[in-house]
C-alpha cells in the first residue's frame, strides 16, 4: 500500500464519532493516511491554525459553533468539503457562497467523496497513473 | 403552499425512497422503507397526537435550524434500536444488549439522517426552507415538555402539523419507527426555499 499512500493532510470535523469513523475508513480505503479529527467548529478553526490541513471535511450542524460559522472563518483559506444531513438547496447555496468547494449529503457515496478529494487535491492524474 | 395530502403524500413516498437508499449505504444490507399511516392535523393537537406510550422506546428529537417553532421526533422500540446498532456496526444481530455511548451516537446520527431526509423531501415539495438542528435523545416525559413549549411559540388556530409512521425492513428484519414532523406551517411559509 505504501506506493499508493496519499500524504495530504485531511481534517475531519463532525460531532458524531460514528460518522467520523465512516469518513475516516473511506479515506483510509482510498489511501489517505494523514487524517486528523475534531468534533466542533471551534476545534476546527484551532486545528486549521495549528495543523494546516490540505483539505477540511466539515459537518454543518454541530453544537456550540456550527459548521456554517466555522466555514465563514476558514472557507477563504482552506479547501472545505461539506458533508451534512441537511439537503435543502438553500443550505447548499449558502455553503458554496461561503467558499465550500463541494457539498455531499449524508450518507455520501464513498467514490463520490474520493473523486472530489482527489480532484481538489490535484491527485486525479497521480491516481490514474497508479 | 398549503399542507395538503395530495402534496405531502408524494413527498413522504420520495422521502421513504431516499431513506431506504441512505440505510443501504449505512448498513450495507437490502432495505425497504414504507410510509404507513400518515396524517395532517392541527398543530395545537400535537401533544395528543404524539402517541408514544411504550415504556422502552428510544426517542430522538431535533429542533429546526431556522428557529421555526416545532421539532422532528423519531421513536423506535429499544429492541429494534439494539438490532439497528448491530447492523450499523456490521455485527451479528443480537450482539448489542445495552446501548453504550458509541451506540447512542450511531443511532442519533442515523436517525438524524432519516429525519433530515424526510424533511428535505417535504421542503422541496412545499417550497419552504426548513432544516433540522442538532439531534438529541429525550425521555418520554421531557418530550411532552418540548412539544408543549414548541406549540406555545406563536401557534394559532389553523396552523398544521404532520405525522408519518414509517416501516423499515433491513435484510428481512423488521423495524418500526414513528416519525413526527410538526412545525408552524404558517410561519414556515416565510422561509421560502
Amino acid at each position: 500500500m505504501d506506493g499508493e499512500n496519499k500524504k495530504e493532510k485531511i481534517l475531519i470535523v463532525d460531532d458524531s464519532e460514528f460518522m467520523r469513523g465512516i469518513i475516516k475508513q473511506t479515506l483510509i480505503n482510498a489511501g489517505y493516511i494523514n487524517i486528523i479529527e475534531c468534533c466542533g467548529g471551534k476545534e476546527a478553526i484551532l486545528a486549521c491554525k495549528k495543523k494546516n490541513p490540505d483539505l477540511v471535511i466539515l459537518d454543518l450542524v454541530m453544537p456550540e459553533m456550527t459548521g456554517v460559522e466555522a466555514l465563514e472563518k476558514i472557507g477563504k483559506d482552506f479547501s472545505v468539503v461539506v458533508i451534512s444531513a441537511v439537503g435543502q438547496k438553500k443550505a447548499i447555496e449558502e455553503a458554496i457562497r461561503l467558499n465550500a468547494k463541494g457539498y455531499l449529503v449524508k450518507p455520501f457515496e464513498e467514490q463520490e467523496l474520493i473523486n472530489l478529494l482527489d480532484k481538489l487535491l490535484n491527485l486525479t492524474e497521480r491516481v490514474q497513473k497508479i | 403552499m398549503k399542507l395538503e395530502k395530495s402534496v405531502v403524500r408524494p413527498a413522504a413516498d420520495k422521502g421513504a425512497q431516499r431513506v431506504a437508499a441512505a440505510l443501504v449505504k449505512l448498513s450495507g444490507q437490502e432495505v425497504e422503507v414504507k410510509v404507513g399511516s400518515f396524517e395532517i392535523f392541527p398543530l395545537i393537537d400535537a401533544l395528543h397526537k404524539i402517541n408514544i406510550t411504550e415504556e422502552r422506546m428510544v426517542i430522538i428529537y431535533s429542533k429546526f435550524l431556522t428557529k421555526l417553532p416545532g421539532a422532528a421526533i423519531l421513536a423506535m422500540p429499544q429492541d429494534n434500536a439494539l438490532r439497528l446498532v448491530d447492523l450499523l456496526y456490521k455485527k451479528p444481530v443480537g450482539t448489542t444488549g445495552v446501548l453504550r455511548n458509541m451506540d447512542r451516537d450511531a443511532l442519533r446520527e442515523t436517525l438524524n439522517i432519516v429525519a433530515n431526509t424526510f424533511t428535505t423531501a417535504l421542503s422541496d415539495a412545499l417550497k419552504i426552507n426548513v432544516g433540522l438542528g442538532v439531534p438529541g435523545f429525550v425521555t418520554l416525559g421531557r418530550l411532552r415538555e418540548v412539544v408543549a413549549a414548541s406549540i406555545d411559540k406563536g401557534a394559532e388556530e389553523g396552523d398544521m402539523a404532520i405525522f408519518f409512521e414509517i416501516k423499515i425492513n433491513i435484510s428481512l428484519l423488521h423495524f418500526d419507527a414513528k416519525l413526527y414532523l410538526f412545525f408552524n406551517h404558517r410561519l414556515a411559509e416565510g422561509l421560502v426555499g
